[in-house]
């Protein structure tokens, strides 16, 4: 059983942990359920789903943390297991919901009623407007962004979380940001054009 | 630099991770090319936002919920749990099987060990003693009055007379097992009832 990296600010949980400590493992889901769920939360769009699987997520890290060699982060572990987890969500759900996410995806927020420029510019709609447009990114680049535009994590770490080349990651954060930035110009300016100030 | 290249570097310069050639090129550009500085702010805004998106809580009794996860699971899954994890040694699905083929190979093996002659020249004998047993015992029984009387046959006994027949038969040297029995049963045909009239 390799120890986790006397660097790790978590190094000192995983060892109790490993030792039968329940108390520690619920501390670590405890520090981290927020960041898993709001990974999972907007890589599956479901909140009921994305819920339970964050709760999946950390049952694994519980039943699998012998396994972890300790050659990275554990907070880079974590995310390795919640964006793999999400990822094959998605590759089964599919199928499933091929029909469903097309139209989500050419469903405007027109359909929500006429806005004047004031209502778009209120924050919450603009929030609604970003969700909407991460959402339909292709999930290898939704993931990337949003471990690093939401969950801060470096470069170096998204690759490793995702088993990438870091010029991977580069690309991919890059046109997943164009994307979202065009696709809210074009969201905003279907209803009112410079709505929105970008 | 082309305003295309510039773009390119976009994400890198608003992640400071260009050297520093070429941050002097990117600046350089943007200061001559007032679309691409515009599309840059813009970027810049659009990363903010989504860093700024709301974080998704889980639910209140999230924890609860992966410990119950941990703790119980389903009857299948802790199945499956046992029969791929014993010992928390994850057994791949080849393992299992080869270790299920085995079992039974060595189990067919050891019922098999038995000569054959020897169990069939046991099965006669059983079914023989049984059968004489039976019908000796059908002679002795007294016809209760009422009961018509059985020509050339024994009147039928009763299932737990001949129970208990077949185990004084069993108790004797070289009496029957059940399985024997069972076989002589399926040996010995039906007694036919021909009754005579009073």
């Amino acid at each position: 059983m390799a120890l986790a990296s006397a660097d790790d600010p978590d190094g000192e949980l995983i060892r109790r942990v490993r030792e039968g400590d329940r108390a520690a493992f619920n501390q670590l889901v405890l520090k981290y359920r927020s960041r898993v769920m709001g990974v999972a939360a907007r890589m599956i769009g479901d909140r009921a789903e994305a819920e339970d699987l964050a709760q999946d997520v950390f049952v694994k890290v519980f039943r699998s943390l012998r396994d972890f060699d300790g050659r990275s982060l554990f907070s880079t572990w974590l995310y390795r297991i919640a964006a793999n987890n999400c990822l094959n969500h998605r590759k089964r759900k599919r199928r499933e919901r091929r029909l469903t996410e097309a139209m989500k995806v050419l469903e405007p927020l027109r359909s929500d009623g006429p806005s004047t420029p004031h209502a778009l510019l209120e924050r919450r709609q603009l929030n609604a407007l970003l969700e909407k447009a991460i959402e339909a990114l292709p999930e290898v680049q939704r993931i990337v962004l949003i471990l690093r535009d939401m969950e801060g994590l470096s470069y170096e770490k998204i690759a490793d979380c995702l088993g990438v080349e870091l010029g991977t990651v580069r690309s991919r954060l890059h046109r997943a940001r164009v994307e979202v930035q065009a696709r809210i110009k074009t969201l905003c300016s279907a209803d009112e054009p410079r709505s929105v100030a970008l | 630099m082309s305003c295309k290249e510039a773009k390119e570097y976009f994400s890198d310069y608003l992640d400071r991770r260009l050297t520093l050639s070429r941050l002097a090129l990117i600046r350089e550009h943007i200061k001559i090319c007032s679309a691409c500085a515009g599309e840059l702010e813009e970027l810049r805004e659009t990363v903010a936002l989504i860093g700024s998106l709301d974080e998704i809580e889980p639910a209140p009794d999230f924890l609860a919920q992966v410990n119950r996860k941990i703790d119980g699971g389903s009857i299948a899954s802790r199945l499956r749990r046992w029969v791929f994890e014993p010992a928390g040694i994850k057994l791949p699905l080849e393992a299992a099987a080869l270790l299920a083929v085995t079992t039974l190979a060595l189990y067919v093996y050891h019922r098999s060990s038995q000569p054959f002659e020897d169990r069939l020249l046991l099965s006669r004998n059983s079914s023989e003693s049984v059968g004489s047993a039976l019908s000796e015992y059908a002679l002795k029984r007294p016809v209760p009055s009422g009961e018509p009387a059985v020509v050339g046959k024994a009147p039928a006994a009763s299932k737990s007379e001949i129970r208990e027949a077949a185990k004084q038969v069993a108790a004797a040297p070289g009496g029957a097992t059940p399985e024997t029995d069972r076989a002589a049963r399926r040996e010995t045909p039906p007694p036919k009832q021909e009754t005579a009239e009073a």
